[in-house]
């Protein structure tokens, strides 16, 4: 049974003309364009190229903007600890925590409680090697090259 | 998952901050106010949805401008028609409203796009600290003033003025303020 | 004169001559102007369309590529037990696919009277029953034995929950159960779904063992407790109540409901946050839009803490260690002081 039509006409593979299929193709890309770019070939496939370029530039702009998005997250979540997001990056890098800025956003979303003891480690870490000046109470069980 | 529902909903409540604006500089206290209308300060912050909160200043008649803002800092204004400029002094429009300089620099500086009118509704502007009733009890927060209020001489008593400690005294006959100089006839 | 006569006869013969190919082309040549009918078209369109309803719900079977021998081995392997043929296609064949494929064969006429025609296939009663049972027994064992302090009448409520024909249909049909299901109707009521789900448990058991079948329960039944809340499958009408007789039995302080915080409680959107002291201890916390709807689910924080339900650390669903624990858990009753018990109602 062939629901298409075309399935029936064409075959199941794909004979005929090359063309067809390209059209095909083209047309399942134009398929959310408005007016006659999304049926006609001819005006639509410029349209379609151009998108591809915007597709590809988008995939970097992604990247650039959720980057910016969390560190902005970051900030916000460790200004609740009185701690700004660009030193507390730099403590945990110097307590060697690698966590990426991903996790650490949902970190602070998800589980705010671990974020907090993980801020509690950077500033520990801060004050130890004099980086920036933060009165805090110090976390229980959190253990530091200098202690031992 | 009602439990969950009321975790959305205190997640997405939006809170309400006090903020006193006396001798605070309206230049520096902008960025502030507005990382909380636009709700910077969350970490569940995203630039296209709504998560702002609400922020009452208090005080504006008391803002304090550096040097000889009051005197230099211009408002611009066109009405849109052929020599419809004008330009009027940040003093002139102070005394004409005392809120109007806190609010045209808060709108100045949050980005012009489509969440700009509902952040600037959140935004409560008082000359005094007058505030009503209603708007008042909504209130659970403070953000802190940039700047430590200073008391003035004049606020101080006069026990106080002459208990502060001296290294010595003046002569009796010294006259601090000479004034203008008195030309020799 | 004649020239001009002449010129004239020709233009008409011309003008005829091309008014016959208008005629004729009238539908390939573009006429450039507002064309009136494409909105009422549209809108003619757009309504009968609505008429119309949705689409109804095809069975995969209607594509070209559909393989019934192939989807069940498929779905044989992607459970990953070793089940044989014949069981799996009992297991998923439904009572009423039996019973309607006998009625139309009535109606078929045969040369030989005496032929049977009845089909020849058995359905998925005996394997749902034998299932559903040890479905029922194990979820409820497990759950005792992984929440102790759960009272019996919270175990009962969860396993209906999680054996109920709603969810085991939703499990079933991710698994993709809903295209190899042979029953009558389609698409699949939620019970015939279900009923397949626990026959394939039972299969599971018929075939593997009850400790496969077991661990199949485990993978993909008790799973969807995760995220869960206990109020989402069980319904406490008062929970502070008896938040108040098991604090009273323990021999503690009456539990008390302070603020915590509130915000815009002068708008409509206010946000309240309600905590649950006892003995100067925070026991349970919870937000709301008013005072009492924070206070409600603020105790019913307190009753999934005492409980010890939700603590993500008390459920390990870990496959090697499988305790069932058969003895009924404490009743509700029995949690709550005598004085107390009225406040449950």
């Amino acid at each position: 049974m062939f629901l298409t039509a075309v399935n029936c006409i064409r075959g199941a593979p794909r004979v005929g003309p090359a063309k067809f299929w390209r059209v095909q193709q083209y047309l399942r890309f134009s398929w959310g364009f408005r007016g006659r770019k999304r049926h006609c070939y001819r005006i639509g496939m410029r349209y379609i190229h151009k998108a591809l370029v915007y597709a590809t530039q988008g995939r970097q702009l992604k990247k650039i903007q959720m980057h910016k998005l969390w560190d902005m997250r970051i900030d916000a979540a460790a200004q609740e600890h009185n701690l700004t997001g660009c030193n507390f990056c730099e403590g945990l890098a110097r307590s060697n925590i690698q966590l990426d800025r991903k996790v650490l956003t949902d970190l602070a979303i998800f589980e705010p409680r671990t974020f907090q003891s993980l801020v509690e480690v950077s500033k520990r870490r801060l004050e130890e090697e004099g980086i920036a000046d933060v009165q805090a109470p110090r976390p229980q069980g959190v253990f530091t090259r200098g202690m031992l | 998952m009602a439990q969950h529902r009321v975790q959305q909903w205190a997640t997405f409540a939006r809170m309400w901050w006090l903020y006193d604006a006396r001798w605070q500089c309206p230049f520096q206290s902008a960025p502030v106010i507005i990382r909380h209308l636009q709700g910077l300060h969350k970490p569940i912050y995203h630039p296209l949805s709504d998560v702002g909160d609400h922020v009452v200043v208090i005080n504006t008649e008391h803002i304090a401008m550096e040097g000889d803002l009051w005197r230099n800092w211009r408002h611009f204004h066109h009405t849109g028609y052929p020599g419809g400029f004008s330009a009027t002094r940040v003093w002139k429009v102070h005394e004409a409203d005392p809120t109007k300089v806190l609010h045209k620099q808060i709108y100045s500086t949050v980005k012009g796009n489509l969440l700009r009118r509902p952040i600037m509704a959140r935004l409560h502007l008082y000359p005094d600290d007058n505030v009503p009733e209603d708007i008042l009890k909504n209130i659970t927060g403070q953000i802190r003033q940039l700047r430590e209020v200073p008391k003035r001489l004049d606020e101080y008593t006069q026990d106080e003025r002459d208990a502060f400690p001296r290294l010595f005294e003046w002569p009796a006959d010294y006259v601090p303020n000479p004034g203008k100089k008195t030309v020799k006839s | 004169m004649s020239l001009v006569l002449r010129n004239v006869l020709s233009f008409c013969a011309r003008r005829t001559a091309l008014s016959g190919r208008l005629i004729a082309q009238r539908q390939a040549i573009p006429v450039r102007c507002y064309k009136k009918w494409v909105l009422p078209a549209y809108r003619s369109l757009y309504k009968r369309r609505l008429e119309q309803g949705p689409e109804p719900e095809r069975h995969r079977s209607e594509w070209l590529n559909w393989n019934y021998n192939a989807e069940v081995y498929a779905f044989g392997q992607r459970v990953g037990e070793d089940l044989s043929e014949a069981t799996l296609r009992t297991a998923l064949t439904d009572r009423s696919y039996v019973e309607a494929e006998n009625e139309k064969r009535k109606g078929l006429e045969t040369e030989e009277e005496d032929e049977e025609l009845s089909l020849d296939i058995s359905h998925n009663e005996e394997l749902s029953a034998l299932g559903e049972k040890l479905c029922n027994n194990f979820v409820k064992g497990y759950l005792r034995s992984t929440y102790p302090n759960l009272p019996e009448e919270g175990v009962g409520a969860i396993c209906d929950f999680l054996t109920g024909d709603e969810m085991l249909a939703y499990i079933g049909s991710h698994l993709g159960l809903k295209d190899i299901v042979l029953a009558s109707e389609f698409p699949v009521p939620d019970s015939t779904l279900s009923k397949a789900f626990t026959a394939v448990i039972g299969a599971i058991d018929t075939d593997q063992g009850t400790e496969r079948a077991q661990l199949f329960v485990h993978d993909f039944v008790l799973t969807q407790l995760i995220g869960k809340t206990l109020d989402s499958m069980w319904t406490i009408s008062n929970p502070m109540g008896l938040l108040a007789g098991i604090v009273a039995k323990q021999g503690m302080a009456e539990p008390e409901s302070r603020l915590l915080w509130e915000t815009g409680s002068e708008t409509v959107v206010a946000a309240y946050m309600v905590g649950i002291y006892c003995n100067k201890q925070l026991i349970g916390k919870a937000a709301g839009e008013t005072v009492s709807i924070a206070e409600h689910m603020a105790a019913q924080n307190a009753l999934q803490q005492f409980f010890n339900f939700g603590n993500d650390a008390a459920i390990h669903f870990d496959r090697h260690s499988l305790t069932v624990n058969a003895e009924r858990n404490a009743s509700i009753e029995d949690f709550v002081s005598q004085d107390k018990t009225q406040t449950l109602a």
